[in-house]
């Protein structure tokens, strides 16, 4: 049988598949459903240095093959994550890698060194790129910003650090570069796409936040070409995300250069969906004699 | 205020039933009967059951639809064809199979021997409230007030017509075809000023709901409600489904609700 085995820096995962963050929460949810042990890691919703309440209501639109929302990163804080989530992830073998976010460098800092002394928390994913908060885009927007932040968090930890890119910039891959100039372990691209939806009835926007970011199976073709630049012009791995609904999503994505993927919105269409999409690649590298994983990697490239 | 029940997303399964029968009562109307269930399926009146409506990626998100009752290991549901995904359930035919996730999200304090709860449902809102009557103890007593636009809408209620119970239909319509002519909102405030109620229950368009929160206010009683959210995942995991709570907080409808304290609920919503 295939191995799908893969490796992200420092990191041994024991097959390529996790959760996106965010679309999963701290993982407690989808515990009655399956057995989070499968998963190659697990990605928790956006952790920030303090409690925070999130965007008014409606959050959620529904649009053709695609979802807006605006969450507004709605979290328990860094110490409500330690005291309330921790001792449930401990009960599960997968590397935990913690999605961060902050108002500014000297909070991202914060969180990172408050949850790097828990022994639980086995990487880092900061999040440059959420469109639902103000101030969390110009980091991540500009080659010097994302050099700045990921230099500050690189003396913040020795636990594996990934960026993770929004594809809102005009060159995500030079972003990408950044990133790994200044000691990123690896890049996660993308976070969702910014966008907006009007009720023509109410004369007004659909979100209470106004704008939002789309994900799903819609931006699927923009995270591929994404994930391919970035491993044309990175050496460090890139963990692909953005659309991926089923196994030959996934495998459209390695064959692209990623070496791992999330799985986002397709959570909430069906839970199982990670699990499927693990059954479904290693069926497909079984059916045509592919050994390991390392072997789709990049394979689409010339 | 009685305890709400505590939410029971653990009990959650996802399974595939299959259709054993569509019944049409009014244009876009129709009760839809799932069998092969998982073993030992049951609910707490209030539940949900979050269904797939298609296999391809239109419509994307699952559908939530409140549980009307279970009963000779079939799962009913009351529901009404509002756009793209409800009309997909109703095209449906016997022998298919669909998708299923749940029961989810909270319930209805059950109705005690010797207490009387008020209700108040429209439309398809009455489904959940019916399933409470279904589930009350023997020796409960209540008054439903059931509204829909016209009297073709009402169901066959036989199936809810309790001999071991005390409870008492009371119909309005918006054309006047079966009793009440108007809101069924307008039987409820009648009603709570005459008779003594422990609490009262709503489901059906936030409007209706808030006027019903209106009549607890000023009979000074308890109410839960059923609330209507667009939701994400069902499962408590996204924080889409919220609502807003008196203290400002942002609340999940999917699993803190959505049966919550009525005195919990930010009413005015911008
Ligand atoms: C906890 C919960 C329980 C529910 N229980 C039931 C139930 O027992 N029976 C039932 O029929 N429905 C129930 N609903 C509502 C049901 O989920 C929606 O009607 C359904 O999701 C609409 O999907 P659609 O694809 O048909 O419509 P969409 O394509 O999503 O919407 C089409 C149009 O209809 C409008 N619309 C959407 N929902 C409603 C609505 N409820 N009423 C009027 N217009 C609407 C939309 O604004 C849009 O303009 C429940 C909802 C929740 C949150
Ligand atoms: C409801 C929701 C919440 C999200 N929350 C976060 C978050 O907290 N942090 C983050 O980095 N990305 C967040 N994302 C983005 C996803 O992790 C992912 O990058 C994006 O949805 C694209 O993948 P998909 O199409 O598979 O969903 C969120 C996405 C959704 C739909
Ligand atoms: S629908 Fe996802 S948290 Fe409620």
């Amino acid at each position: 049988m295939a191995s799908l085995e893969t490796r992200i820096g420092m990191l041994h995962l024991k097959n390529p598949v996790m959760p996106a963050s965010g679309t999963f929460g701290y993982g407690e949810e989808f515990a009655p459903l399956f057995d989070l042990n499968e998963l190659g890691a697990i990605v928790s919703k956006a952790v920030s240095l303090h409690p925070r309440p999130g965007n008014l209501p409606p959050r959620l639109v529904e649009l053709k093959s695609s979802l807006l929302n605006s969450i507004g990163l709605q979290n328990p804080g860094a110490e409500g994550f330690l005291r309330e989530k921790i001792p449930f992830l401990e009960g599960f073998e997968p590397p935990l890698i913690v999605n961060v976010v902050g108002n500014g460098i000297e909070e991202y800092q914060e969180v990172v060194e408050k949850l790097d002394e828990c022994p639980r928390v086995d990487g880092f994913e900061i999040n440059l790129s959420c469109p639902n908060v103000k101030r969390g885009l110009e980091f991540g927007t500009t080659h010097s910003g994302v050099e700045r932040i990921t230099t500050a968090l690189r003396q913040s930890t020795r636990k594996p650090l990934w960026v993770k890119l929004s594809p809102n910039v005009p060159d995500p891959a030079d972003l990408g570069k950044a990133a790994e100039g200044a000691g990123a372990d690896a890049i996660v691209a993308i976070n969702t796409l910014g966008g907006m939806a009007v009720d023509i009835e109410k004369k007004r926007p659909i979100l209470g936040a106004q704008f939002g970011g789309v994900s799903g199976p819609a931006v699927k073709p923009v995270a591929l070409k994404i994930v391919w630049n970035l491993y044309k012009h990175l050496t460090i791995p890139v963990i692909g995300v953005g659309g991926i609904m089923n196994g030959r999503d996934a495998i459209e994505f390695l064959m692209a250069g990623a070496t791992a993927v999330q799985v986002g919105t397709a959570n909430f269409i069906n839970p199982c969906a990670m699990i499927d999409i693990l059954r479904e690649i290693r069926s497909w590298m079984d059916s045509h004699e592919v050994g390991r994983l390392e072997e789709l990697i990049g394979a689409a490239h010339p | 205020m009685p305890h709400l029940h505590h939410s029971c997303q653990e009990q959650a399964a996802l399974f595939q039933p299959v259709i054993a029968d569509i019944q049409d009562y009014s244009r876009g109307l129709f009760l839809l009967a799932l069998e092969d269930l998982p073993e030992g399926f049951s609910f707490k009146a209030g539940q949900f059951v979050h269904i797939r409506v298609s296999s391809s990626d239109h419509p994307l998100l699952r559908r939530p639809i409140s549980i009307q009752r279970v009963h000779q290991g079939r799962l009913e549901l009351l529901i009404r064809e509002v756009g793209v995904g409800t009309q997909l359930l109703h095209l449906s035919k016997p022998g298919d199979r669909l998708d299923v996730l749940g029961p989810l999200g909270t319930a209805f304090s059950p109705i005690q021997p010797g207490e009387r709860v008020l209700m108040a449902g429209g439309g398809v809102g009455v489904a959940p409230l019916l399933a409470v009557i279904d589930q009350a103890a023997v020796g409960a007593a209540g008054d439903l007030c059931y509204g829909v636009s016209t009297a073709s809408e009402i169901q066959e209620l036989d199936p809810f017509q309790r001999k071991d119970c005390f409870f008492t239909f009371h119909f309005s319509t918006d054309d006047g075809s079966r009793g009440h002519q108007g809101f069924c909102t307008d039987v409820a405030r009648l009603l709570a000023g005459k008779q003594v109620y422990n609490r009262i229950y709503t489901c059906g368009p936030w409007i209706m709901m808030q006027k019903v929160f209106e009549i607890a206010c000023g009979a000074g009683l308890p109410v839960e409600a059923s609330l209507e959210v667009q939701m994400g995942c069902g499962l408590g995991a996204c924080l889409g489904c919220v609502y807003q709570s008196t203290d400002g907080e942002f609340i999940r409808s999917c699993i803190d609700g959505p049966v919550v304290d009525g005195y919990t609920v930010e009413w005015e919503r911008a």
